[in-house]
């Protein structure tokens, strides 16, 4: 009884962190990500082509970060 | 003969079941994008329909595992199963009729448990396991999801707050598109497998299978149809107040709300923790709007949300134990199922019967 309830307590601790930690990766690399490609366009747009460049990077690495995140919970999912 | 009646029923009783289960639930993966024109209602609809189906063949290591440890597996007979899911599809009504966002998961273990009650007495349920899989999780879930989508919004707008609005609101409405996918993705993988569950335990009791049989393909796809159908068909009142009512959701905060609870959610799966996906994306939205402003949140439609899912188990339980009450007056013969699956078509095609001159009316108006 009490070994079953600290599983369920350790459970609980763990979907906690977890689940925080990917929300906000999830949500963080997305701003990112729409930071990166807004910002990108206005220096585009500015004719500052040099300019750009780091905020593309930016918003590749942001959506690759998301892209990821999701492909996780996928397998995640498919392989419960 | 007679036992093979009951069984078509309850086969039949089932698939209504994982219907009422998919329009039931499709605010949960698509109210957040219809409430934020992420996508037109038709489209998201659609889209939730395809991946339910297509979840429902993703894994099928959950299927028979509804019920189990819940109650005393010597206490389940075809008519317990019948009982416990006209329990569920009744309750579901019920919510859906008033727009409320319960959990289907948790009225058909309330609808197993009241049946199995009626059954075999109190000495069939088993306590803790209700508490471990049901009570425990109802609890966490939506508090986990409510505080972490307030941090994911908080997170939104410190980093793209800045920004001009037009670009930012496109972008979160296209994520939309990821994360309400991945929720109907999840959503197939849990709730389509129930039914098969169900199926298969009816299958087993009534001595059609072996106890350690696989899940017949003819259920997989059946039960795959009955939830993308039920999903397609649309539960717009639960749609409306999941996507409008309880908060006036811009795009990131239905991003916010959406990526929390796919976030929750995969992460109890890797868990094997359960958790209800209403409870889940309820929880979000509710967190995404107090995160900007207490006041944004309609606490008094969270409240009656509140005062569903309280109701869910025990009211499932108690339709689930006068179904098979009643059921039990006719002795272990096919008569009381039959008697209450033709009084629901009864029902049903007089409430259709009823619906039909105003539908016929608007057809005319919007000719």
């Amino acid at each position: 009884m009490i070994l079953a309830a600290q599983s369920v307590s350790s459970q609980l601790v763990d979907l906690v962190l977890y689940a925080t930690i990917a929300t906000l990766g999830v949500s963080l690399s997305f701003a990112l990500a729409l930071v990166g490609t807004v910002r990108a366009s206005e220096s585009r747009r500015g004719g500052s082509v040099a300019g750009a460049v780091p905020w593309t990077l930016l918003a590749v690495l942001g959506y690759a970060a998301f892209a990821a995140l999701a492909v996780k919970g996928i397998i995640v999912v498919t392989q419960k | 003969m007679g036992s093979d009646l009951v069984l078509v029923i309850v086969v039949f009783t089932a698939l209504a079941f994982d219907f009422t289960n998919g329009f039931h639930d499709t605010a949960n993966a698509v109210a957040t994008t219809v409430g934020t024109r992420a996508l037109p209602p038709r489209v998201a609809v659609a889209l939730a329909a395809i991946l339910n189906f297509v979840g429902a063949f993703v894994s099928l290591k959950v299927a028979a595992t509804i019920g189990k440890g819940i109650v005393d597996a010597g206490a389940v007979t075809t008519t317990v199963i019948f009982g416990a899911l006209v329990g569920a599809i009744t309750w579901n009504l019920v919510t859906w009729w008033f727009g409320l966002p319960s959990s289907s998961s948790h009225a058909l273990i309330g609808g197993v448990v009241g049946s199995a009650f009626a059954h075999a007495g109190s000495s069939a349920i088993r306590g803790k396991a209700i508490l471990d899989k049901v009570l425990i999780p109802g609890l966490v879930a939506p508090i986990l999801a409510f505080v972490i989508a307030g941090m994911a919004i908080a997170i939104a707008y410190l980093v793209a707050g800045r920004l001009r609005p037009g670009p930012v609101q496109r972008g979160y409405r296209a994520g939309q598109l990821a994360t309400s996918s991945l929720f109907a993705l999840a959503h197939g993988t849990n709730d389509a497998q129930k039914t098969m569950g169900v199926i298969l335990l009816a299958l087993i009791a009534n001595g059609n299978v072996s106890a350690d049989a696989d899940v017949p393909t003819w259920v997989i796809i059946s039960s795959a149809t009955a939830i993308g159908l039920g999903t397609y068909s649309g539960g717009w009142r639960i749609m409306r107040t999941v996507g409008t009512r309880i908060i006036k959701m811009d795009p990131p905060q239905g991003f916010s709300a959406q990526g929390a609870g796919a976030s929750v959610l995969f992460t109890a799966s890797a868990l094997g923790y359960p958790l209800s996906t209403t409870h889940v994306i309820s929880g979000g939205v509710m967190g995404a709007g107090a995160a900007k402003s207490i006041s944004a949140v309609r606490w008094g439609v969270a409240g009656n949300i509140l005062l569903a899912w309280l109701l869910t188990l025990p009211a499932a339980a108690a339709i689930g134990a006068a179904a098979y009450g009643f059921c039990s007056i006719f002795g272990s013969a096919v008569t009381g199922p039959l008697l209450v699956t033709i009084s629901a078509l009864g029902l049903g095609l007089a409430i259709l019967g009823k619906r039909s001159p105003r539908v016929a009316r608007r057809t005319k108006a919007d000719a």
